[in-house]
């Protein structure tokens, strides 16, 4: 399963998810509201039972953990909420999102899948539409030379290929 | 040998370690005592290398008796002649106790492979027989105690040929490291780089990655400070059995507070001191040696030892540093790092180099390093990507990214196809 991640101060924006981003976003959201709300209830109930709550590093560890599933459950509604799902059949004329290119660039040869920024995972070839490379080759054809820059760094980028 | 003489090559850690099994601390301990019975060794080694034996003498011989330029020999005068005789023959009985220390955490571990690993390192010491140790220390997958130990391929003389030094070190995987470490590796490697000259290129198959707490460093180890190493060095092991990248989390630490930081402070204006933090640093000077060791795998030119010689060294790790500042970029534009992450690199970086080329020139073993550290400094100021100015000094970033470029390309050409007498020319224009 793809982990979705999504930064608070994006929330309410249009996220771009793949139809199987979309499916993992919403089984994990159901996983942490039906199953691990009522887990770590349970751990804070059984910690209470140890007795002293202000020297209690089991009650401690379980509202921690609380914290962060409600964290989760509420960064995974704002993803679902500006959700918008690539179609799988996309133009191979120019780069889309969901589009896999092939590119030269810095003496390199790459290819990877532009994807939306909450399912971009470079170590697995998902590359955010939001980064500095893919907003770039978004719109580009086969044989385009694309420049892509940041403030440090400036790259020519050849797409060799777009499937 | 004076008691301040061992602790020069001896030097204890005391990590914070995740829980470990009963059984994992008591190999945890032979495995300590093993690996500081090689710093008297290493000092054995040391006063051999000041023998006065006379260095051209020494290549001579080397001619008619191969094993003379074995980096497993110590060379010595019997009965006027130059003979060479096996680490494990010259230091058997120094070896002995470390071998049954392997042994013993041999029997307890509960990973076998580890087990079948520290038996045939054990056996290396004392029969010479290296290669099988390190065959199976690469097959290994990845386990939580980790050490090396033996006879390590590094260039510390300024023989044509170079002779390995005793070494050890013994760690405990961080497992957050190493993720982000296999992270990047996954990312760097997996775009096909050209090679300059593709059919003098060696392309290992399979690299692996770890980063350590370190719990001893005894030997070169201790001597050099490594903050991280790609073993092995020999591209004929490598195209065989690939190579492994460990990074040091102490020794790291240890590093930017001895080195990085004072210099940050003595180099750069109180504005542009603000935008760094100690993190910043520590964190970038870390990214730095984890690029620079994944770089190496792009840098496995077949006969550069044989055609740099004792320049070689020097050329291939700063070629290694240049091309991991530089893959940085790909890092950068995928949104893996950021310029401030990438700037921090090219600050430390910047930073070591400066103490090198006050500190490293008249050093034994940070010559390689330091005129490497030298032509980077020298280079960008030529550029124009580093100013000095008021004795402070001044980094354009963008024109140093540039710059890398340039100097990248020239290295590896070197490096690819280049003779001893273009890497001295090259060295001489940039070091005066």
């Amino acid at each position: 399963m793809t982990k979705i991640n999504e930064s608070p101060s994006r929330a309410g924006k249009k996220v771009y998810l793949t139809a199987q981003g979309l499916a993992d976003a919403k089984a994990e959201l159901e996983f942490f509201k039906n199953t691990k709300r009522t887990q770590v209830a349970e751990l804070i109930h059984q910690a209470r039972e140890y007795g002293d709550l202000a020297e209690n590093s089991e009650y401690d560890a379980a509202l921690e953990e609380q914290a962060m599933i409600e964290s989760r459950i509420s960064e995974l509604e704002n993803i679902l909420k500006g959700a918008k799902v690539i179609s799988e059949k996309h133009t191979e004329d120019f780069v889309v999102i969901g589009s896999t290119v092939k590119i030269e660039m810095d003496d390199g040869i790459d290819e990877f899948t532009i994807v939306g920024r909450v399912e971009a995972d470079p170590s697995k070839k998902r590359i955010s539409n939001e980064s500095p490379l893919g907003s770039s080759l978004i719109g580009a054809k086969k044989g385009e030379v694309v420049e892509v820059a940041t403030p440090i760094v400036r790259y020519k980028c050849k797409v060799l290929e777009i499937k | 040998m004076a008691k301040q003489s061992i602790e020069e090559v001896l030097i204890e850690f005391n990590p914070k370690l995740p829980r470990l099994s009963v059984s994992e601390s008591k190999v945890l301990k032979f495995l300590v005592e093993a690996a500081k019975l090689i710093s008297p060794i290493y000092l054995e080694q040391e006063k051999q290398a000041d023998s006065g034996l006379d260095r051209k003498a020494i290549e001579e011989a080397a001619k008619k008796d191969p094993t003379i330029s074995s980096p497993y020999t110590v060379v010595e005068k019997v009965d006027g002649k130059l003979t060479a005789i096996p680490y494990h023959v010259k230091y058997a009985e120094l070896l002995k106790p470390i071998a049954e220390k392997l042994e013993e955490a041999a029997k307890i571990t509960d990973n076998k492979e580890f087990g079948r690993a520290l038996k045939l390192q054990a056996k290396a010491l004392l029969d010479g027989t290296y290669d099988q140790a390190i065959a199976a220390w690469l097959k290994m997958e990845p386990y939580i105690l980790d050490i090396s130990i033996g006879p390590l391929h590094h260039f510390d003389n300024q023989l044509s040929f170079s002779k390995s030094s005793y070494h050890a070190w013994v760690g405990v995987i961080e497992t957050e490291g190493t993720d982000r470490l296999n992270n990047y590796k996954t990312i760097t490697l997996s775009a096909i780089r050209k090679a300059l000259v593709p059919k003098e290129r060696i392309d290992p198959q399979k690299i692996k990655a770890k980063v350590l707490n370190v719990l001893v460093f005894s030997g070169i180890m201790a001597r050099t400070r490594f903050t991280g190493i790609n073993l092995p060095i020999d591209v004929s092991l490598v195209e065989k059995y690939g190579a492994e990248v460990t990074l040091f989390n102490q020794p790291n630490d240890l590093r930017v507070k001895e080195q990085i930081l004072p210099t940050f402070n003595k180099i750069f204006s109180k504005g542009f001191k603000q935008g760094f933090s100690e993190e910043d640093l520590s964190r970038g000077y870390q990214r730095c040696v984890a690029l620079h060791e994944l770089a190496h795998s792009y840098l496995y030119y077949r006969n550069a030892v044989k055609n740099l010689q004792d320049l070689f060294s020097s050329l291939y790790e700063l070629a290694a540093t240049i091309l991991g500042l530089r893959l940085a970029g790909p890092l950068l534009l995928k949104d893996r790092i950021t310029n401030k992450q990438l700037e921090s690199m090219i600050v430390a970086y910047t930073c070591r180099s400066f103490y090198l080329m006050e500190r490293g020139l008249g050093s034994k073993f940070l010559m390689n390093y330091a005129l490497g550290g030298t032509v980077f400094i020298n280079f960008m100021l030529e550029s124009g990507a580093i100013k000095k100015f008021d004795g402070l000094i001044s980094i354009n970033f963008t024109k140093t990214f540039v710059s890398l470029h340039e100097l990248s390309y020239i290295l590896e050409g070197l490096l690819s196809q280049g003779t001893r007498k273009d890497a001295e020319s090259f060295i001489k224009k940039y070091v005066h």
